[in-house]
């Protein structure tokens, strides 16, 4: 259960409003899909992972 | 770069701007004004995701402490301007009493040795002095010529007369009540006079603000009450208006 958890923590990356679907590889915004082509979701991805921003 | 594109990334390739674009057109609100993805100048760094609601928050929390101030500000505002306007009300009232009184005492003084000259009247000077001290009040008499003659018994006249007068003003009956501010609230008051000989003179009085006397007395005792035969004694509230 806790395994299970992580994982769908790990697949998942949050930033306010945004979250990010690794597994799914989709955008939502305030839970609504937004679509990205495949570069841009790679960017997105890069920068929500690494955030450095306050 | 490198990471996102999964190949070497050139410092000339524009491209990740094209990308950063297209991303914020569709993800803020206003493009040109980006909340989410922000542009750091220097050091490397061109993008960041900002945390919206982090953010948010803090903006959230100032805009409240600011209202918070403003309103603070405002109720103490109309407090005060609404127990300064009661008290104000209460000392007109008790300063009005008091000019009226003085005026006939004055009138009264006058009269009784009016084949004195004014400035030698010693009972009026008397009378004026003591009023004066219990007040704090500065008092002369001003002949229709415009000749002093009494002069202030207690304290200096008023530096700036214009300056009191051109303060508000009540007109209580035959006596004029100024309001001035200098050094302090004070009130500035021009009462007419009559003299021996058909002549006009006007008593100018400036006395400062003082809180009236408390008038309601209330005392808290233990009292006898009858009632037939029988006499109780009950806990009662005796009220001296």
């Amino acid at each position: 259960m806790k395994a299970t958890a992580e994982e769908s923590q790990a697949l998942r990356v949050e930033a306010g409003t945004l979250v990010l679907d690794k597994a799914r590889q989709i955008l939502l915004l305030e839970g609504n899909e937004i679509p990205l082509s495949s570069t841009e979701y790679r960017v997105l991805r890069v920068l929500m992972e690494n955030p450095t921003g306050s | 770069m490198t990471l996102a594109r999964g190949k070497d990334f050139m410092a000339f390739d524009r491209s990740i701007d094209v990308h950063i674009s297209k991303l914020r057109a569709k993800l803020e609100s206003d493009p040109r004004l980006p909340k989410r993805i922000k542009t750091i100048w220097g050091s490397g760094t061109c993008s960041c995701i900002q945390h919206e609601t982090e953010q948010d928050l803090h903006q959230d929390i100032f805009s409240f402490l600011l209202i918070l101030i403003v309103t603070e500000i405002v109720i103490f505002a109309l407090f005060g301007i609404i127990v300064g306007r009661y008290f104000q009300s209460e000392f007109d009232h008790y300063a009005s009493a008091q000019v009226m009184v003085v005026k006939e005492v004055i009138d009264s003084k006058i009269r009784t040795a009016s084949e004195i000259e004014l400035s030698r009247n010693e009972p009026l000077k008397d009378f004026i002095r003591n009023w004066g001290e219990a007040l704090g009040a500065q008092v002369w008499l001003q002949d229709s010529d415009g000749r002093l003659v009494v002069k202030s018994f207690s304290g200096d006249l008023p530096e700036k007369r214009l300056t009191l007068q051109k303060g508000r003003s009540r007109d209580l009956g035959d006596f004029k009540l100024y309001h001035g501010h200098k050094r302090g609230p004070k009130l500035y008051a021009v009462i007419p006079i009559k003299l021996t000989g058909e002549k006009s003179a006007e008593l100018h009085v400036l006395f400062a603000k003082r809180e009236p006397p408390i008038r309601k007395k209330v005392r808290l005792g233990l009292g006898n009450h009858r009632r037939g035969d029988r006499t109780s004694r009950d806990a009662c509230v005796k009220m001296d208006l």
